[in-house]
């Protein structure tokens, strides 16, 4: 691996700066990984999943969509973070690539240590099993398998035996205990939501995908779910990592980065309702001025 | 409307394509039966006409031969050549050519060489000729024979050379130069494989009479010349000229009455029997082909709502539906009639039919094409209907927020009280006709006695109504067989318990796809068990009859051949041994026909004896009796345990035993101690098998009338199977004319090889059904696998391997067909048995075998079939990504 003159790995542990922005640029050819320029004062060890000149293309030629142009990002362990950006900007195709799901046309992804953009289908599947987690908004539980065995169902699958302590913990702080023998369709979407928490814990992962968890809620439970998001990054010290569009939920996070076309565009830490709004009217407003001379 | 159905078809053409392959089977299935009754149908026409060579009119009696009382037979086989006339009948008008069917069975021999022919009369015109002459000329002058050139080459002659023909009925040798070679080109004759032609003085003299005219003629051919008005003259010219009785016939017609009482009446009855399997094979196709429509439909919700929202009507969608299932029916339909005239034209030309004797050929006509593909489309269509009905109860609110579509429609009570009755009704049936069987078994009064056919209705109805009513609450008991099965297949692992979890989704499919195969599998076992336990049964019953395994006796029966044959492989011990056959008196003054057989010594004969001997000797002056007599069972006793014994002589021309001239001069009688033992039959043909020791014969006390060998058989033991050592025995003897092989085992190998034919046959049919039905598992599982495309995209999500994915997919198909398989071997085998003791119980004790061979060879098929059928949707599953899984519906 090429490194830049300035920047190394062990030049970035001893550098310590801080760095409140960070701005992503285009990601160079295949061998050079363009190191980061700042990186908050972060030890290799305290970060959870890192992408370095990330780049996802759909399609070909003229009708080419750039979904990812090189984006360099890091999140830190421990930390509840929300990515927000208006519909179309690459934030779904960020978390889908971060996660594994899909696979990137350039760049690394190192999770947990791990380059993942090396793996083949198995090692991803077996680090969706025991290293991530994940929620969805439309909760994807499994309709034939009561609410207990939807949250074992990732450790089912290992084959692995379940540590029933964590699993009572888990029970309790999400308020569940009177449903474990209930089917999906018969709890509300609020209760299904949690369930689905619970399964993305269950193995204890590095990181917590979450895409749009509040999306499907009403306000009531929608407050509910990120209560208990901010609640297991508190006190069972989980990562997660949510992709949002409302303001509201991304201000229960610990930082906020905002996407569009593609590209980071803002990265506030300890983010506001009325700051992440303002910041995703700015950005409205940038693309609409560019849009106007006919591009 | 059809524009969009019939791009909504293309779209989903791969969900169509086993409920399409399921109706082609079905549809080349009948569309080969229709063919095959054809081509049966065709063949039994050019038999009958086969006879005629190139005549165009026959003789022949009003009355068909099955219609013929006594009466009539005795007029009709009185006839004789001269009856009809024949030097009138060829100067009628208009007559070109006259030939009699006369028929003769005699011994030719060259040298040493012996050969059996089977000769028809000859004709002057060649035209007339039955079979075809390949060398040389027919006969024309006294004393000519053409031989078949088979008989020929057994004799090592060639035309001109001599023969003597000899025959039961000639009073002596006659010579013959053969003249000609025949061939049997038209299948006339298929019982013999052809026939030699005999002049006309041969035929009169093995036929034992002194002139040509005295023959025995019931049929003439006729070729006869002119336009329509003149031949009509001419034939009525004929008619007066013909004894009583007899009518000059065209070859149409006549051929077309001589198919009917060929065929018993019908051979429509074999083609509606095959037909019946048609039917049922695209019953089972019809469950296949809506389960896909309930799929389809529910997958198009989307679409349907959509129509709905801009304006189509509930009727279009309707009819839409019931438009993609007719169009699907007539495409598949066709493709099947196709693949029918493929495999019945493959057959005709293969030549595997002319192998048997019938050489078919392919007969087209429009019930061919017509019913398959009515019966295709029909069934199709019908079977969409219930799917057509939810189309139309799609709401175009559904088009902007779908609705997650769970099962919740109840089982209507209706079919759940419909089923009971059935089954209740059912089991009542068949416990009564048991009930009665098993007293009448007992020796009690019983309904069998005089309505046994109404007993076994009534099990055979039972049968039936249990079936039904089990297949029709298969959607009750089945999911919750196949919920146990998979609980405890869940403890193989995670795949499993996906598996167990998805099968659970959707009971009503299950069901259908379930009881397709459940059909097919019942069917096959009950075949399979029937069978066995006739084999079986059969077997105790001769076993428990005979206590010789085998016998071989003939007038040519000598040391040499017994000595082949002991050494066939399952022939475990022997007796050579003299035979006389001698009259016997008992106590109650009955004359006992008795075979006695010279032994050397009981030992000997324990060798091949099932039975008890006690300590009997068999000593010089003893004879060794049976206890009851062959025929009949009477017991028999003998005053002073002393017995005498006389010749007596089988006459040539009756067959019936009497007392010999010697006996009544009073020669040759021998008196002898009795011992008796209580030994069964040895040979069907005496009231009594008696033993004596050998050194009567050797010492002249006793005339040797001829030879026997008694065989003891252990098939398993040798490691071969029944019919394999009877075949073995009768090779061995295969050249020699006279000898026969007969006892328990021989009869034992020769029901064994017609029951496996008729189940072979039978169990063939039934395997189209079973194979659509597993087409249906393979079509169930794909349909399962496009709904939970979502679920499956969330497990891979979370965690799931591809292999592990995989995995459950095939454990869901092996649950469904083991499960399905199994409960169908259980039925099968208790109908089987139920079915042998209500037929076999006449016979002897039933025994009830459960046949291993047959039935794991089902449930292994159906397995394996099943974890094919999982592969192509199992890709299909593994390709869908992950990502999908966060995908707006």
């Amino acid at each position: 691996m090429g490194r830049h003159t300035n920047t190394g790995a062990g030049a970035m542990l001893r550098s310590g700066r801080a760095a409140a922005k960070h701005v992503g640029h285009m990601a160079d050819a295949a061998y050079d990984i363009p190191m980061p320029p700042a990186r908050t004062g972060v030890a290799r060890g305290t970060v959870a999943v890192e992408a370095i000149g990330l780049t996802k293309d759909y399609g070909r030629g003229e009708t080419a969509v750039h979904a990812l142009r090189g984006v360099d990002v890091c999140f830190e362990r421990g930390r509840f973070t929300a990515i927000m950006g208006p519909s179309g900007s690459g934030k779904s195709t960020l978390m889908h690539t971060l996660a594994g799901l899909d696979s990137a046309t350039g760049g690394h992804i190192l999770l947990d240590g791990s380059d993942i953009t090396t793996m083949n289908d198995r090692e991803l599947t077996l680090l969706r099993r025991r290293r991530i987690g994940f929620i969805f908004q439309n909760f994807n539980l499994l309709p034939m398998f009561t609410a207990e065995q939807n949250i074992l169902m990732p450790l089912t699958l290992a084959g692995a035996r379940p540590d029933r302590s964590w699993l009572r913990t888990l029970v309790r702080t999400l308020g569940l205990e009177q449903r474990m023998n209930h089917r999906p369709n018969e709890l509300s979407g609020g209760q299904q939501q949690r369930v689905a928490i619970a399964r993305a814990l269950i193995a204890k992962p590095a990181v917590v995908f979450a895409d749009e968890p509040t999306g499907n809620l009403d306000s009531v439970s929608s407050t509910e779910v990120l209560e208990f998001l901010k609640r297991s990054v508190r006190e069972l010290g989980q990562t997660i990592i949510m992709v949002t569009h409302d303001a509201v939920a991304a201000s229960y996070a610990d930082r906020a980065i905002v996407f569009a076309d593609g590209r980071i565009v803002a990265d506030e830490p300890h983010p506001t309702a009325e700051r992440m709004n303002a910041l995703l009217m700015e950005e409205r407003r940038n693309t609409a001025a560019h849009a106007r001379p006919g591009r | 409307m059809f524009s969009i159905t019939i791009r909504m078809m293309k779209r989903s053409a791969r969900m169509l394509v086993p409920a399409g392959i399921a109706i082609v089977i079905g549809t080349a299935f009948i569309a080969a039966t229709l063919l095959f009754g054809n081509a049966m149908n065709d063949t039994l026409k050019r038999m009958t006409t086969a006879q005629y060579g190139d005549a165009n009119y026959s003789i022949g009696f009003d009355t068909s031969i099955a219609d013929a009382d006594d009466a009539d037979m005795d007029y009709l086989y009185s006839r004789t050549v001269s009856d009809f006339h024949p030097e009138r009948l060829r100067a009628v008008e208009g007559v070109k050519g006259l030939r009699f069917e006369a028929r003769a069975e005699a011994v030719a021999t060259n040298g040493d060489s012996h050969a059996n022919v089977f000769a028809v009369t000859t004709a002057s015109e060649r035209g007339l000729l039955p079979v075809t002459v390949t060398q040389g000329a027919q006969p024309s002058g006294d004393g000519q024979a053409a031989l078949q050139d088979s008989t020929a080459k057994q004799l090592g002659v060639r035309v001109g050379d001599d023969i003597t023909l000899a025959s039961k009925g000639a009073s002596h040798d006659m010579r013959a130069r053969v003249v000609g070679l025949t061939r049997d080109d038209a299948g006339a004759y298929p019982y013999y494989g052809g026939a030699s032609l005999l002049s006309d003085d041969l035929m009169a003299a093995m036929n034992g009479v002194s002139d040509f005219g005295r023959v025995n003629a019931t049929t003439a051919y006729l070729d006869i010349d002119g336009d329509p008005a003149a031949v009509k003259t001419t034939v009525d010219t004929i008619n007066r000229i013909l004894p009583k009785r007899f009518t000059a016939q065209s070859r149409d017609k006549a051929a077309k009455a001589a198919v009917k009482s060929l065929s018993g009446g019908d051979t429509d009855i074999v083609t509606t029997f095959l037909l019946g399997f048609g039917a049922l094979a695209m019953l089972v196709a019809a469950l296949v082909i809506a389960n896909t429509f309930q799929v389809l439909v529910a997958q198009r919700r989307r679409t349907l709502a959509l129509l709905r929202t801009i304006g189509a009507g509930k009727g279009q969608l309707y009819a839409s539906v019931l438009f993609e299932a007719g169009l699907l029916g007539l495409v598949a339909s066709v493709l099947g009639v196709g693949l029918g005239l493929a495999l019945m034209a493959a057959v005709t030309a293969s030549g595997l039919t002319s192998s048997i004797g019938m050489a078919m050929r392919l007969v087209l006509d429009w019930r061919v094409f017509v019913v398959p593909i009515a019966f295709g489309v029909v069934m199709t269509v019908i079977a969409s209907l219930s799917s057509a009905r939810t189309a139309t109860s799609v709401t175009p609110l559904e088009a902007l927020r779908p609705m997650e579509l769970s099962e919740t429609r109840r089982t209507g009570v209706v079919r759940g009280a419909l089923s009971a009755l059935m089954l209740a009704g059912g089991l009542a049936m068949c416990a009564y006709a048991a009930w009665q069987m098993s007293r009448n078994t007992a020796g009690q009064a019983s309904m069998v006695d005089d309505h046994y056919s109404t007993v076994l209705v009534m099990a055979v109805g039972g049968c039936a109504l249990v079936f039904l009513g089990l297949i029709v609450s298969a959607v009750y008991w089945l999911p919750r067989a196949l919920h146990g099965a998979g609980a405890f297949a869940s403890l193989a692992g995670p795949s499993a318990r996906i598996a167990h979890a998805n099968i659970q989704k959707n009971p009503r499919r299950v069901a259908a796809t379930g009881a397709a195969l459940l059909i097919g599998v019942t069917l096959v076992s009950t075949i399979a068990t029937g069978a066995a336990s006739g084999k079986a049964t059969m077997g105790e019953a001769l076993a428990s009859r005979y206590s010789v395994d085998m016998i071989a006796s003939g007038d040519d029966m000598t040391d040499a051949r017994a000595s082949k044959a002991a050494k066939v492989k399952g022939v475990t011990a022997s007796i050579y041994a003299p035979t006389a056959t001698m009259n016997v008196k008992d106590t109650h003054g009955t004359t006992i026909t008795t075979l006695v057989v010279g032994v050397d010594g009981a030992d000997t004969l324990r060798k091949v004896m099932h039975a008890d001997l006690g300590d009997t000797a068999i000593g010089n002056g003893t004879i060794l009796m049976p206890h009851r007599s062959a025929f009949g069972g009477k017991d028999f006793v003998f005053r002073n345990g002393r017995v005498e014994l006389t010749p007596a002589s089988v006459s040539p021309a009756s067959g019936d035993t009497a007392t010999s001239d010697d006996a009544r001069d009073g020669k040759g009688a021998l008196t002898l101690d009795v011992r008796q033992a209580d030994y069964r039959r040895v040979s069907a043909d005496y009231a009594a098998v008696a033993f004596v020791n050998i050194r009567h014969f050797t010492d002249g006390d006793l005339k040797t009338d001829g030879h026997m060998m008694l065989m003891r058989i252990d098939a398993d033991k040798a490691g071969t199977t029944l019919n394999d050592v009877f075949t073995g025995v009768q090779s061995a003897f295969a050249d020699s004319a006279g000898i026969t092989v007969t006892g328990p085992i021989a009869e034992r190998a020769q029901w064994e090889t017609m029951i496996d034919a008729m189940m072979a046959m039978l169990v063939g049919l039934i395997a189209v059904a079973v194979l659509i039905a597993l087409v249906g598992v393979a079509n169930t599982l794909s349909l399962s696998v496009i709904e939970r495309t979502r679920e499956s995209a969330t497990l891979r999500a979370i965690g799931m391997t591809r292999g592990q994915l995989r995995r459950s997919l095939a454990i869901e198909a092996l649950l469904l067909a083991l499960v399905s398989g199994l409960a169908g071997v259980a039925l099968g085998t208790g109908f089987g048995w139920l079915g042998s003791y209500m037929v076999f119980s006449l016979y002897g004790t039933v025994v009830f075998p459960f046949d291993w061979a047959v039935n794991g060879a089902t449930l292994g098929i159906a397995a394996l079939a099943a974890l094919l059928a999982s592969v192509a949707p199992a890709r299909r599953a593994v390709k869908t990504p992950p990502v999908e899984a966060l995908a707006e519906a």
